[in-house]
């Protein structure tokens, strides 16, 4: 074999271990007996792990610098054939990686953290689905593919809110992510049509050499309908803290590492479709979404729903990135956001976790998640401590650590660009770093330092099988995920200079930030809250009640009213005039047609009667009448 | 013919004959072997029961019915035996069939009220399809009175065979009813004797002698000789005698009458009357008289069954209903609607023997009069299921082969007018369908008392030989329906000629 050819069969072999053993844990999970579920977590994690390796190899033999293409025909459309297969590219091969070592470490904390769970079996199905799908997105060469992965990928998250479907709010909130959802696939579905009609081909890598003839913006539009529904970007992003509904795990692997950035990489992966004039509104789009995530995050009380705004104001960060052109950036972004998001909501659960337990042994009953119930946790919860403030560095860009040298990128590319525009930008993205390390101090401080003599009482840490993944993932958060050199991104990902400014900057706001956050909140008992327009996500819900739902609802009400009116009424008159010629009918029927039939039933018995006076039993007058039916006979025929 | 040869050449053609007189033979030597069974066995001879003479019956019937089958292929057109009396064609082997099945199934019936004098009652029913056997083969005159005699004084017999003062007065009263009859049919045929010439109703000189003599005489002769034919069939006006000797007469002799002597008297009627046109060519319009005869029968059988509450005299003047529509098939007088009258003969002939098999299972649990029936279809739903399914055929409803036939009979009729032109046919045909629908509310009238009434059911067993019988009879009236073309493949061979 020649040495291409091997790297073809080694990376076409290894993608279909990656996407096949994530299924096959589905698989096999929804087949173990209900009695043996403890099992399925081991399995479930085991088939993970190898997936894991299957990246390792997939991603060492497709490198990093060369594009890979694997097509065979699926089937034919008219003269048209359609074309499955795999499309390898730098961007691909991280996000194979990154998707498949989070999935693991989740699917290792899933045991620990679900363990008891009586659905724990839908669980691990649903996890191994999402997982396959997922993969599926990411390594598709085609769009009808990557579509009908994008939709189950929905479904899976779907069921995973929901996955305690017995809380109204976890009803309520896969309900409203779903249907959210939905509005962007109607984006996605047009922008289908657009491409098959204008270019024939739904595969990527030769749509690149097309050209859609001039709808071009409206379909880059189209798809980043979806891309905002998917990844919450303004205005379609309050389904996204309501996710948090679901398990933490959940929230750790969907909701923050995987799924909501697929939009991010379904726009790196097609970013050749977009012209300016769309990629202005992506990057207005990000901005407006990165400050309103990073704003409403400060407001919140809840753990997780903080960390939830906290992960639409990054995923706003990297559309901005993607809108400006910075894709490597962006795609680097997103690689060390999945690791510290991930840990920062693995350390959440495992808070959540602990204290239930306590609420359970106790018997005291408070919301676990509220951070005025929290703090003095340093102490009793050292190793959560320390990876929460791993990651929590991370993800407020401080340096040594990954989110430092990411977040470098984009704004040495912002820094680097031509125009008042790109300014404006930069200015924005530091509103935003500012705010995402005020939030995030006051995070940690309400709860791990600030109340420090609060009593917890003896709480253990978290089984080992939960810690594990929080430590991988907190030691993953560091500045050598991206590079050796603490302060410069150019590693084995992007190169690249850092223009001096940007660190300086950067380092700038880290140190006013810091300031501003500690004395802030020193002093304070509990947090305080934010203004109503802040806690409300400046009243999206609202604008979307007003916008899309009461319209909805008066155009059904209408409908409604015009059906009541006009078209029953049509009915109802229909219905009368049948009525009233149906009486027409049965009088005709019973005055006329049963009179005949009466008549007729009459004569009938009538003639028996007559028929059957002959029959008196006497055989004398039996043989005279049959000499009589005889005479009459002949008299008949012959006149 | 060969009527004025010698005494050899005569032993010679009978014994030529013989040869293809197997079935009669058969049931000859059924009769003798019986007969003597009877005076061997001492219960027999005691005049108690015994089941012996209708197993030898039941296998003479099934043998001769067997012989006719293999005869079946040979006789591809008719052969004139015994100096042209008798005429072996596939017309009257069908009807022979049908004969000595409704025989087979008459012992059947019978051996569930064994009664006395068995061996002498199994030769009287033997020589009953004997004279079955022999008029539907009759052309000669002489032959026509003898078969006819021979199924007549043993009916009269059969009839008084339940040795009750009711059973011996309807016997009585067939029996002169049928002297009258015959007498009068005595007198046609030798007035036609007299007019042709030729006592061999096939023969040339008999149409030529029809045709040379179209006068009055000649109508009031053929219709005298048809009356004979008409009593056998108990069709108007030769009818009375039916219901009194159906309600008394034991219910396998109900069966046999209201199958054997009716489907033979129809074949010598159709003989006749395909004589009597005279290929088409006689003046008087003979299909018109039977069709008058078949409307008239089908109407007076249909109005005086509606208000009978005895479930043997309503079937007495259903039956007569029935020999109406076989009738059409005469009246229509096609080759196709011949074939299509024997189709409706063997359908009416199973409709007919399920129905009475079950008349008599309820009469032997008491129930004898339709009011008797309330309630019992809830006990018995298998019996009443298997009796619907009977009635339904006779009425002609799907998905029984009674609506086949009847479809097919009407079919025969309406092709027949459109070919002859023949306006009669269409007056015949409007009456015969709306007959159809008063049938309906007769032979609906035991199912509905027996399901929608309440009364006191019967008790039931399902697994029993009546419902074995039934069952397959139920299936042979659907499979009918389904594939009617399999039995119409047959059926389809019958070539009537004189």
């Amino acid at each position: 074999m020649s040495p291409d050819a091997d790297i073809a069969y080694w990376i076409v072999a290894a993608s279909m271990i990656v996407l096949l053993a994530p299924l096959a844990s589905g698989i096999l999970s929804a087949l173990i007996p209900v009695r043996y579920s403890w099992l399925v977590s081991l399995t479930a994690s085991f088939m993970l792990l190898v997936a894991v390796a299957g990246a390792v190899v997939l991603v060492s033999n497709a490198g990093l610098h060369d594009t890979r293409h694997f097509s065979t025909a699926w089937f034919t459309l008219g003269g048209n054939e359609i074309a499955a297969g795999i499309l390898v590219d730098k961007y691909a091969a991280v996000m194979v990686l990154v998707v498949t070592i989070v999935s693991f470490l989740v699917h290792l904390y899933s045991a620990g953290y679900m363990a008891g769970d009586a659905s724990i079996r839908r669980y691990f199905v649903m996890l191994g689905f999402f997982t396959f799908t997922m993969l599926g997105i990411v390594l598709s060469d085609n769009l009808l593919i990557l579509f009908m992965c994008w939709e189950l990928v929905g479904f899976s998250s779907y069921m995973l809110i929901g996955h305690w479907m017995e809380l109204p709010e976890a009803a309520q909130a896969s309900r409203k992510a779903y249907m959210m959802n939905r509005i962007g696939d109607l984006g996605f579905i047009a922008g289908l049509m657009i491409v098959y009609r204008k270019a024939g081909t739904f595969d990527i890598s030769i749509l690149a050499s097309h050209s859609l003839q001039g709808w071009e913006t409206t379909a880059a539009l189209c798809f980043f309908l979806a891309i905002a529904a998917k990844s919450a970007q303004f205005p379609l992003l309050t389904w996204l803290p309501d996710a948090m509904a679901g398990p933490t795990p959940v929230s750790a692997l969907i909701h923050a590492a995987t799924m909501v950035a697929a939009g991010v990489f379904l726009l790196g992966r097609i970013h050749f479709m977009f012209p300016p004039e769309a990629l202005q509104v992506v990057t207005a789009a990000g901005l407006l979404t990165a400050l309103t995530g990073a704003a409403a995050a400060l407001g919140h009380f809840d753990i997780k729903k903080i960390l939830a705004y906290s992960t639409v104001s990054q995923l706003g960060l990297m559309v901005t990135a993607l809108g400006m052109g910075a894709k490597d950036a962006a795609m680097l972004h997103l690689l060390t956001h999945a690791f510290f998001k991930a840990g920062l909501f693995l350390a959440a659960g495992a808070i959540i976790h602990t204290l239930h337990q306590v609420q359970v042994s106790t018997g005291k009953t408070y919301d676990v998640q509220d951070i005025r119930n929290l703090g003095g946790l340093r102490k009793a919860m050292p190793v959560t401590f320390v990876v929460f403030v791993l990651c929590g560095a991370a993800l407020s860009g401080i340096p040594m650590f990954s989110g430092f040298q990411s977040k470098e990128a984009i704004l040495s590319h912002m820094l680097s660009g031509q125009g008042e525009w790109s300014l404006i930008a930069a200015f924005l993205f530091l509103l935003t770093a500012f705010l995402t390390i005020v939030y995030t101090f006051r995070l940690i401080w309400f709860v791990f330092i600030a109340n420090e003599g609060r009593q917890w009482g003896n709480i253990p840490e978290v089984p080992f099988v939960m810690r594990f993944p929080m430590i991988v993932l907190g030691l993953a958060s560091l500045w050598w995920i991206v590079s050796l050199n603490p302060f410069s991104f150019s590693g084995w990902f992007m190169t690249g200079r850092a223009t001096g400014s940007a660190t300086m900057i950067s380092i700038a706001v880290v140190i006013t930030a810091l300031a501003t956050s500690f004395l802030f909140v020193r002093k304070k008992p509990t947090p305080t809250g934010a203004p109503g327009i802040l806690t409300n996500t400046f009243y999206l819900d609202n604008v979307f009640g007003a916008l899309v739902t009461r319209p909805v609802g008066h155009l059904s009400s209408l409908c409604v009213r015009i059906d009541r009116r006009y078209i029953d009424g049509i009915l109802h008159g229909a219905a009368y005039a049948q009525v009233t010629l149906a009486h027409i009918v049965g009088w005709i029927d019973k005055t006329i047609v049963d009179g005949i039939v009466n008549f007729v039933a009459r004569l009938a018995s009538w003639l028996g009667a007559f028929v059957r006076t002959f029959q008196s039993g006497n055989i004398q007058m039996y043989i005279f009448w049959a000499g009589m039916g005889l005479l009459l006979l002949t008299l008949y025929i012959v006149t | 013919m060969k009527i004025e040869a010698g005494l050899p050449e005569k032993l010679e053609w009978i014994q030529h004959s013989l040869g293809f007189f197997g079935p009669e033979l058969i049931l000859f030597a059924g009769i003798v072997v019986v007969l003597c069974v009877g005076i061997i066995i001492p219960s027999l001879r005691a005049g108690s029961g015994s089941s012996t003479p209708l197993v030898i019956g039941l296998i003479a019937s099934l043998f001769a019915c067997a012989v006719s089958l293999a005869g079946w292929n040979q006789e591809t057109e008719g052969l004139h035996l015994f100096g042209g009396m008798i005429v072996n064609d596939r017309f009257s082997s069908w009807l022979k069939i049908i004969c000595d099945v409704a025989g087979a199934l008459t012992f059947l019936l019978s051996l569930k009220d064994q009664r006395k004098h068995v061996s002498e009652y199994v030769a009287l029913v033997l020589s009953v399809l004997l004279g079955a056997h022999m008029l539907s083969m009759s052309v000669g005159m002489i032959m026509i009175f003898l078969s006819l005699e021979m199924i007549s004084i043993t009916s009269y017999v059969l009839a008084g065979y339940s040795f009750k003062q009711e059973g011996a007065e309807g016997s009585l009263k067939y029996f002169l009813f049928g002297t009258a009859s015959a007498a009068v049919m005595l007198y046609g045929l030798s007035l036609l004797y007299g007019i042709t010439g030729s006592s061999i109703i096939s023969s040339q000189e008999f149409v030529e002698g029809l045709l040379a003599h179209q006068s009055l005489l000649l109508l009031v002769a053929g219709l005298l000789a048809l009356a004979g034919f008409l009593f056998k069939m108990a069709a108007l006006p030769m009818h009375l005698w039916a219901p009194d000797v159906y309600q008394a007469a034991p219910m396998p002799v109900v069966a046999l009458f209201s199958v054997v002597p009716k489907l033979a008297g129809l074949a010598v009627l159709t003989r006749f009357v395909l004589a009597a046109t005279a290929y088409g060519q006689s003046l008087i319009d003979w299909k018109a008289i039977v069709g008058l005869i078949a409307i008239v029968t089908i109407t007076a059988g249909n109005v005086a069954a509606l208000r009978q509450s005895n479930a043997k005299r309503m079937m007495a003047y259903s039956s007569i209903a029935q020999s109406g529509f076989l009738l059409i098939g005469v009246a229509a007088l096609t080759e196709q609607s011949i074939q299509f009258m024997m189709f409706y003969a063997a359908v009416y002939f199973v409709a007919n023997y399920l129905v009475f098999g079950y008349l008599q299972y309820f009469e032997s649990k008491g129930v004898l009069t339709i009011p008797d029936f309330a309630g019992t279809g809830r006990t018995d739903p298998v019996a009443h299921g298997f009796l619907l399914a009977g009635l339904i055929s006779l009425t002609g409803i799907p998905p029984t082969a009674g609506f086949t036939a009847k479809l097919l009979i009407f079919t025969g009729l309406y092709d027949a007018y459109r070919i002859t032109d023949d306006s009669f046919l269409l007056w015949i045909f409007v009456p015969g369908l709306l007959n159809t629908v008063i049938a309906l509310f007769y032979y609906l009238r035991i199912p509905y008392f027996a399901f929608l009434r309440d009364g006191d059911g019967v008790p039931a067993k399902y697994l029993t030989w009546t419902n074995f019988l039934g069952l397959v009879l139920v299936l042979t009236l659907l499979g009918l329906f389904f594939r009617p073309d399999g039995l119409m493949g047959w059926i389809n061979k019958i070539t009537f000629v004189l």
